[in-house]
C-alpha cells in the first residue's frame, strides 16, 4: 500500500479557536494547509507559534471571506501558488447574540455576511479547480442553533440554516464531479468565539447535553477529517451533529 | 491572439472540456446560445467550462452576475478572455 496522498487544504477562520485545531489535524498528517484570517495578525501569529510548537507548518493568507473582490484576489493567489484546495473547509463565522427586537439590521448582516455569504463566495472559488480535478472534499460549518433554533441568535440561526440549505444544494450540483460537500454542526465548544457566554449559561446548555459536558476543538477537528477521508467518497449533503447528543 | 484563432480555440475547448461527442467545434457559430438553446449545455456544465478557461488563459470570472453575460456565445466568451488577458 503506497503512503496516502498529500492534499492542499484550506481553512477558513484557520487561525483561532475549532478552524485551527482542523488546520493543525490536517498539517499533522503531513497534508499542505493554508488557514485564511479575516485580520487578526495576532491570532495569526498565535496559530503559527502553536504549529511550530508541534514541527508542523501551516501557510497563511489574510483575506475577508466575505468580501467577493477580496475572495477572487486570494483565489488568484492560491492558484498561481498551486495552492487551490482539495479539501475546503469553511469554519469562519461570528456571533452579534441578542434578543430579536434588539437586533440591528447593521448586526443581521454583519452576522448573515460572515457565516453564509463567506460560505457561498468559497465554494464557488473552490469548486472550480475541484471540478476540473473531478475530486473536492467541501466542509461547511453549521450549528445546533440552525437545527433547534436559539434564544438570541435570529441572525446566527438564520445564517447557518443557510449554510445547511447550501450545502445539501452544493452537494447536488457538485456530485457530478467526483465533489462532495457536507456540513458538521458542534455543539458547545470552549473557543474565543464562546467566550462571552456565562458561566450560568454555559452552566445550562451543558445541562441539557447528554453527555454533560462542553467539546473540544480537536473532536470537531476530527469530524472533518472524518469527512474528507476516501472512505467518507459516498457521502454528500449531510450534516454530522458532533453535539454530545444535543439534537 | 488573433480573435478568429480565439474562437476557433475556444469551440475545441468547449467540445473538449464538455466531451460532446455529436457536436464538432466548426458546427458552433459565433454568436449561438451556448445554454439552453443553441448548442444546449446544462446549465450545471458551466463550472467545468469556467474552470477549464480559468485554468487555461490564467483568468478569472467575476463573482456578480455579469459573469453569465459572458457565456452567451463563443462571440461574448472571446471578448472577455481577450479582455482579462489585456
Amino acid at each position: 500500500m503506497g503512503s496516502p496522498p498529500v492534499r492542499r487544504v484550506l481553512v477558513t477562520g484557520g487561525t483561532k479557536g475549532i478552524g485551527r485545531a482542523v488546520a493543525l489535524r490536517f498539517a499533522s498528517e503531513g497534508h499542505r494547509v493554508t488557514c485564511v484570517y479575516k485580520g487578526d495578525d495576532k491570532g495569526r501569529a498565535e496559530c503559527a507559534e502553536a504549529a511550530r510548537a508541534k514541527g508542523l507548518t501551516l501557510e497563511f493568507e489574510k483575506a475577508d471571506a466575505a468580501d467577493p473582490a477580496a475572495v477572487l484576489d486570494l483565489w488568484k493567489r492560491l492558484s498561481a501558488a498551486d495552492r487551490e484546495p482539495d479539501y475546503l473547509v469553511n469554519a469562519a463565522g461570528m456571533t452579534r447574540d441578542a434578543p430579536l427586537v434588539f437586533t440591528s439590521v447593521t448586526d443581521f448582516d454583519a452576522v448573515l455576511d460572515s457565516n453564509l455569504k463567506s460560505t457561498f463566495l468559497m465554494c464557488q472559488q473552490g469548486a472550480k479547480a475541484m471540478a476540473r480535478r473531478r475530486f473536492g472534499r467541501i466542509v461547511n460549518f453549521s450549528s445546533p442553533a440552525a437545527i433547534l433554533g436559539h434564544e438570541g441568535q435570529a441572525a446566527y440561526a438564520a445564517a447557518k440554516a443557510g449554510v445547511l440549505g447550501l450545502t445539501r444544494t452544493l452537494a447536488r450540483e457538485l456530485a457530478r464531479y467526483g465533489v462532495t460537500v457536507n456540513a458538521v454542526s458542534p455543539g458547545l465548544v470552549p473557543t474565543e468565539m464562546t467566550s462571552a457566554l456565562s458561566e450560568k449559561k454555559v452552566a445550562e446548555l451543558v445541562a441539557k447535553t447528554p453527555l454533560q459536558r462542553t467539546g473540544t476543538p480537536e473532536e470537531i477537528a476530527g469530524a472533518v477529517r472524518m469527512l474528507c477521508d476516501d472512505l467518507a467518497g459516498y457521502m454528500t449533503g449531510q450534516c454530522l451533529c458532533i453535539d454530545g447528543g444535543l439534537t | 491572439m488573433a480573435t478568429a484563432e480565439l474562437k476557433t480555440e475556444l469551440k475545441h475547448l468547449i467540445v473538449e472540456t464538455l466531451r460532446l461527442e455529436d457536436v464538432k467545434p466548426d458546427q458552433i457559430k459565433d454568436a449561438d446560445p451556448l445554454f439552453v438553446e443553441g448548442l444546449g449545455l446544462d446549465s450545471l456544465d458551466a463550472l467545468e467550462l469556467v474552470s477549464a478557461l480559468e485554468f487555461k488563459y490564467q483568468i478569472r470570472f467575476p463573482t456578480d452576475d455579469v459573469a453569465k453575460q459572458h457565456f452567451r456565445s463563443v462571440d461574448t466568451l472571446a471578448d472577455f478572455v481577450q479582455s482579462a488577458k489585456a
